[in-house]
């Protein structure tokens, strides 16, 4: 019974890997910290091996003492350093999407519910650099994460490392955090790649109902404040009230990107190259489309737009 | 691995370190060739400087050539690289180089961990408290610097370096407990593991196992504390304090010496007390001698003693540590009153050793009728002629016996004791030198009696039939008049210190009082803290009702010990929710309540107003309405309405008494 | 003037009763407008046409018997044209200063979004000041002063909506929305609103008004409630989907309009449940989300707000 209930608590697996992902927020407690004695943390105890066989060798009772209290220090100091992690929350906020090949930024609030400040906290992905922070009591603070973005689609957050060694160096204590949030990887835009020049105009089905000064797009009553020029005057002389024209249109290109213009490429290739033509079309202004043989997406822009072409080509296939 | 290899704060942290590193060198600087201590201090004035931005770090040729440089100094100054005084001062030296290639955590640490190695290399040299006092700072400091060097530049504290050392002390003082348990049950492996070096203890003694009276012209003076003792009974009177140590019985060559030492069992001495016995504890600081001292005459021995065939107490092993045994002596007393074995060896002399000085005995002889009275007739003699005492007597040459008692008449107690011995056995009277201490003055604040060595003595004994060994102090027949001291070693010698009190300025007074109140606490951090050792650790054991325990019971027990400490410490720490705010009682009382509510289900989400979960409960269970508006309101007049002190304490008592009488 | 620490609230209530059968089923949005006022704020209403913004406007006018002035916002209205304007006399030969509507202690500034900035900042200086300051002469606006401000959704067209930066110089911004069935039958069935405002005769003077709005000012604020706010305003910055959290002045807004909330309680001390009840109003036009996106994410985040533990 009490060696089951031991290995469930201490368990290889979980000590270099983290617990199976698990949903915010998370909770630092004495299952999840790990703790063991760093480089100089070893070379401190073969110091002090050292200085306690002098002691003894000297019978020198200061030299005890200083052994010991130096020891003593190093243990207090290791309740320190646990203490400096427990209690701690963790969740992962909205992961912005990031492009394949890129890198992507995982903000992370970490929250302190306890009532001491935390020094020194060190937050990384496993081979990234750390981000270091201090959390005073019952504060919170978001560090940005960042790592490579990996493939296109749907990735999880993966596991990062929650590490301090505060206060003296000498032990670190660490929790292997793996969160279950997920991020969305848009395809790796081309390089070198320009709009297509082929682009063929294509009326909207739904018409024209957007705002500009084009094109007329129908009467409204009058409110004060209405230009003078946009008064329907002819109306009004048919006493039939005061109305206000309306005009949408100020558009004059509309581009289909389509997947079936890149025929001869392999479909990550033909995704990377829309990925990039939906940016460039977008920074230009452009009115776009995009045509992929499980999804049409009719022509529109600004963000909302654009995130949309993005998502469908992170999502494809 | 999520290391920290960069110095994030340099120039504070470092500056604190640098602090350190100087208090742990200042203990070896009386110690340490000028040069060493000077590199010690340049080096860090170097780093200090650099840390500021005004100089760069010497380069890896330099810092190469400086290393090699250091320890050839080293071996010309010491000849040796080991041993106490080469081995503190190279790592040292090591400490100090390593300053100038201080660039990582890494070498911090390092530079750190070689300053406790040096900390430690100053007790050898010195384990007085104040030493233990300084060494609290000094670590505070030093883990303080640790702290610093892992907290980023940034920190939300006001005052970084103020925060670094409260946390370190804090640190500190939470460890100490845990330091002490170590201290008191760590099993104590009795020393040492493998050969000290010559030097290897601080233990000097103002006594030595020859005496040549003549030969130094100034006797040496030292303040330092020989042995203390606590007395069960009265203590004895000055008169009686003579404090017995080495024998000197063979003159040769103008020169007392004590040959080896010929162990005697107690039984073998004819001794014979009188009187009340005088019960004493003596604790010895350490000489590096096998010497005991006790109050003549000592009629025990302490454990693991032996005694000399010239009655001198010996412990079986050098005392290179603080020494404490019990002693029981009677100032009344006759040693060997009947027979003298090896009488011819306490009249030998050199065949014409100071034919003037025998022709006086003769002389004196001639004039009297017994063994005493001749002794009576040359201390009379003494007394007499112009005989003066002082600490810087003229120097001796070829006989010193007759230089002594007709030219120069001015010396210390070894001249007086000398020509007095010497005299004796020209008369066919054993005599012998007995060197030890005389007098001792109490610490009128906490009873016990500092002997130092400055008291150091010298006197004579003489056998006499049917009296046996009878001690004769030629030195004490001197008038005071006749007395050379100046102010400061007088107030040492107990038969002018009387006058000189009335002399002393209240300053004088109160220094010499807290002179007293600091050697009480030195002589119990001596007794209880220096002289911990194995014996003393039984004995601790033994009061704790723990008889007889092996080692392994006890690293059980000390393991225990810092567990349970180590627990409780973890407690304190791991507390779960913070301390309310005093005064914040009704809080307390709330959620004392909603505690109750809640174990029936009853939750308030954290953002739900009090009011509102008042109306959400008084809805869904009517029973308890009132009761929970009761409560509701009272907390919150007291939580967030101004009221005032009448109106507090009433409405405090109301919600009290409801929260305990409620229930679902 | 020996005011009383707790003034008779009755005529409030009555008041507040009076307005409740003018603008039927918006109780809620009629207690935030009083607040507002008592809080000496100025409100800002956000709302599509014809849900009774300008009735709700006159009706606090007629209750509490306010010198009204409605100003009528639209893309060639002048500064001056509000603040009022310096005209040469022929009779006196002399510049005399002409009010403009600005000068009266109820203004509706209908559809602010319509003007320019230009007007629009100067409408909102006064707002913040108090006062006006034309050609180098400053004249004060009268006491109690209060703007309701209304403003059509953003979206549409020529409309030029208020800056973030202006829009906390109003205290509470409130939605009035449809009114649910049983006041929509209530209002086609009942007499007609404009009809009811003549009839209405004021219940409060601006006098009395004035006691009230300084009676807000002496109302107790405990430690406790103090944490609590703070406590509210450092998650607004700490949250990371907000990009600027709340400002100490939206604090101070906060306090203001929850101690005007508690004197509406008859109470002489703030509850939570005060704060609470203010917080959406005073803080979602202070709020701006981290993401693009506005709308609900605003009203998770306050929720989120709401949620913050008591201390």
């Amino acid at each position: 019974m009490r060696t089951t209930s031991l290995i469930r608590r201490f368990n290889l697996a979980r000590f270099f890997q983290g617990d199976a992902p698990s949903p915010a927020p998370w909770r630092l407690n004495r299952r999840n910290v790990y703790i063991l004695p760093t480089r100089q943390g070893i070379f401190f105890g073969v110091t002090l091996a050292v200085i306690l066989l002098g002691a003894i060798n000297y019978s020198n009772s200061l030299g005890y003492f200083l052994t010991f209290l130096l020891g003593s220090i190093a243990l207090v100091g290791l309740l320190h350093t646990y203490r400096n992690l427990l209690q701690l929350q963790l969740r992962v906020a909205t992961i912005n999407p990031a492009f394949a090949g890129g890198e992507v930024s995982v903000p992370v609030v970490l929250e302190n519910p306890g009532p001491t400040p935390r020094y020194r906290l060190a937050i990384a992905f496993a081979d990234q650099p750390p981000v270091i922070c201090e959390l005073p009591p019952g504060r919170h603070t978001t560090v940005t994460l960042h790592k490579p973005a990996g493939m296109r689609g749907w990735q999880p957050v993966g596991r990062f490392t929650l590490g301090s060694t505060f206060p003296l160096g000498l032990f670190r204590a660490w929790s292997h955090v793996v969160p279950d949030e997920q991020y969305l990887v848009y395809p790796a835009p081309a390089t070198g790649a320009g709009l297509p020049q082929a682009s063929r105009y294509m009326a909207s089905l739904l018409g024209d109902q957007g705002v500009g000064s084009d094109d007329f797009a129908g009467l409204r009553g009058y409110r004060g404040g209405d230009s003078l020029k946009h008064i329907h005057w002819k109306a009004l002389a048919r006493e039939q009230g005061l109305l206000t024209k309306q005009f949408g249109g100020d558009r004059s290109e509309r581009l289909w990107l389509d997947w079936r213009m890149l025929a001869g490429m392999d479909p990550e290739s033909r995704l990377s190259r829309l990925c990039r033509w939906v940016l460039e079309a977008e920074q230009q202004g452009l009115e776009y489309g995009l045509w992929l043989p499980d999804q049409i997406l009719e022509p529109g822009h600004g963000p909302q737009h654009r995130q949309q072409c993005l998502r469908a080509l992170a999502l494809f296939g | 691995m999520l290391g920290f290899r960069s110095l994030s704060r340099p120039p504070l942290a470092n500056g604190l370190l640098l602090l350190a590193i100087l208090l742990v060198i200042l203990p070896h600087l009386p110690h340490l060739p000028i040069w060493l201590a000077l590199a010690g201090l340049l080096a860090i004035g170097w780093r200090l400087l650099h840390d500021t931005g005004r100089v760069p770090l010497p380069g890896r040729l330099v810092r190469t050539g400086l290393v090699v440089l250091a320890i050839l100094a080293l071996l010309a100054t010491y000849r040796t690289l080991v041993g106490r005084e080469a081995g503190s001062a190279l790592l040292l030296l090591m400490l100090t180089l390593k300053l100038f290639e201080m660039r990582s955590w890494r070498d911090v640490t390092v530079v750190v961990f070689l300053g406790f190695f040096v900390m430690v290399t100053a007790f050898l040299f010195s384990q007085s408290l104040l030493m233990g006092i300084y060494t609290l700072g000094v670590v505070t400091l030093l883990v303080a610097s640790m702290i610093s060097f892992q907290l980023p530049a940034q920190p939300f504290a006001r005052q970084p370096l103020l925060r670094d050392l409260r946390l370190g002390s804090r640190l500190l003082l939470q460890a100490l407990p845990v330091a002490l348990i170590l201290f008191l049950l760590f099993p104590r492996i009795p020393g040492p593991l493998w050969g000290l070096p010559e030097d290897a203890t601080t233990g000097r003694t103002g006594l030595s196992d020859e005496m040549a009276p003549g030969r130094i012209s100034r006797l040496a003076d030292s303040n330092a504390v020989a042995f203390r003792v606590q007395f069960d009974g009265p203590v004895p009177a000055p008169e009686q304090r003579y404090w017995r140590g080495p024998i000197l019985w063979q003159y040769n060559d103008n020169k007392w010496q004590t040959r080896p030492h010929q162990i005697r069992l107690l039984q073998q001495f004819d001794l014979r007390f009188q009187g009340q016995p005088v019960d004493y504890q003596v604790t010895l600081e350490p000489h590096n001698r096998q010497w005991l001292f006790a109050l003549d005459m000592p009629a025990t021995l302490p454990d693991n003693a032996q005694v000399n065939s010239e009655y001198q107490l010996l412990a079986r092993r050098r005392i290179d540590e603080a020494y404490r045994y019990p002693m029981r002596s009677y100032p009344d007393y006759q040693l060997d009153p009947q027979v003298l074995a090896e009488r011819a060896r306490y009249l030998s002399l050199p065949a014409n050793t100071s034919p003037r000085s025998r022709e006086l005995v003769a002389e004196l002889a001639a004039k009297t009728d017994s063994a005493s009275e001749l002794v009576e007739a040359v201390l009379d003699y003494f007394a007499d002629q112009p005989f003066y005492y002082t600490r810087e007597p003229p120097l001796l040459f070829d006989d010193p016996v007759d230089e002594f008692v007709f030219e120069t008449r001015r010396g210390y107690c070894e001249h007086y004791a000398s020509a007095f011995t010497v005299m004796m056995r020209q008369a066919e009277i054993p005599a012998r030198v007995v060197t030890g201490y005389y007098g001792g003055e109490m610490n009128p604040l906490a009873d016990y009696m500092i002997v130092r060595q400055s008291n150091a003595h010298a006197w004579s004994e003489v056998w006499l039939e049917g009296r046996g060994w009878v001690r004769i102090d030629p030195t004490s027949v001197i008038p005071p008049s006749r007395v050379e001291l100046d102010a400061d070693l007088a107030s040492r010698q107990p038969e002018v210190r009387s006058q000189l009190d009335a002399q002393r300025s209240w300053l004088q007074k109160s220094l010499r009082q807290a002179g007293f109140v600091w050697d009480a606490l030195d002589n119990r951090w001596q007794q209880w803290v220096i002289g911990y050792n194995r014996s003393q650790q039984n004995a601790l054991l033994k009061a704790l009702g723990l008889d007889d325990i092996n080692w392994r019971t006890l690293i059980m027990l000390l393991f225990i010990g810092i567990g349970v400490a180590l627990l409780v410490i973890a407690a304190v720490l791991f507390r779960p929710t913070p301390r309310s705010a005093p005064g914040n009682r009704a809080a307390r009382l709330y959620r004392r309540f909603l505690r109750k509510l809640a174990r029936r289900g009853w939750q308030k989400a954290p953002g739900e107003t009090p009011a509102r979960f008042c109306r959400r409960v008084a809805y869904q269970q009517p029973g308890v309405a009132d009761a929970v508006t009761h409560i509701t309101r009272h907390y919150l007049q007291l939580r967030y309405a101004p009221l005032n002190g009448d109106q507090y304490r009433r409405h405090l008592k109301s919600l009290r008494r409801a929260v305990r009488r409620f229930s679902l | 003037m020996d005011t009383p620490v707790k003034p008779d609230t009755r005529p409030l209530h009555q008041a507040i009763a009076r307005l409740g059968e003018i603008i039927v089923g918006k109780q809620e949005a009629i207690q935030l407008a009083v607040t507002c006022l008592l809080a000496r704020g100025h409100l800002l209403i956000e709302d599509q046409p014809g849900v009774g913004k300008t009735t709700l406007a006159h009706a606090v006018a007629a209750v509490m018997g306010l010198q009204y002035q409605r100003i009528q916002f639209t893309s060639d209205l002048l500064p001056a044209d509000i603040l009022g304007v310096s005209i040469f006399e022929q009779a006196t030969s002399r510049f005399t200063f002409h009010p403009g509507p600005i000068f009266a202690q109820l203004i509706l500034a209908d559809e602010v979004n319509r003007a320019t900035p230009k007007t629009q900042s100067a409408l909102l200086e006064a707002m913040e000041e108090r006062q006006v300051t034309m050609e180098g002469q400053t004249r004060p606006l009268p006491e109690p002063f209060f703007v309701i401000a209304t403003q059509n959704p953003t979206y549409q067209i020529g409309t030029f909506s208020l800056p973030e930066s202006q829009l906390d110089r109003f205290l509470i911004r409130l939605e009035l929305g449809y009114p649910d069935a049983d006041a929509e039958r209530a209002l086609l069935s009942g007499v007609d609103r404009r009809d009811m405002l003549e009839h209405l005769s004021p219940v409060l003077t601006p006098d009395d008004l004035l006691v009230y709005q300084q009676a807000v000012s002496r109302i107790h604020v405990s430690d406790g409630l103090l944490d609590y706010l703070q406590a509210i305003i450092a998650l607004s910055r700490e949250l990371p989907e907000i990009a600027s959290g709340l400002s100490p002045r939206a604090g101070l807004a906060l306090l203001r309009a929850a101690r005007a909330r508690a004197l509406l309680a008859d109470r002489d001390h703030v509850l939570p449940d005060d704060l609470q009840a203010v917080l959406p109003g005073v803080v979602t036009h202070r709020l701006r989300p981290a993401t693009g996106e506005s709308g609900h994410v605003v009203e998770r985040l306050v929720q989120q707000l709401l949620d913050v533990p008591i201390p």
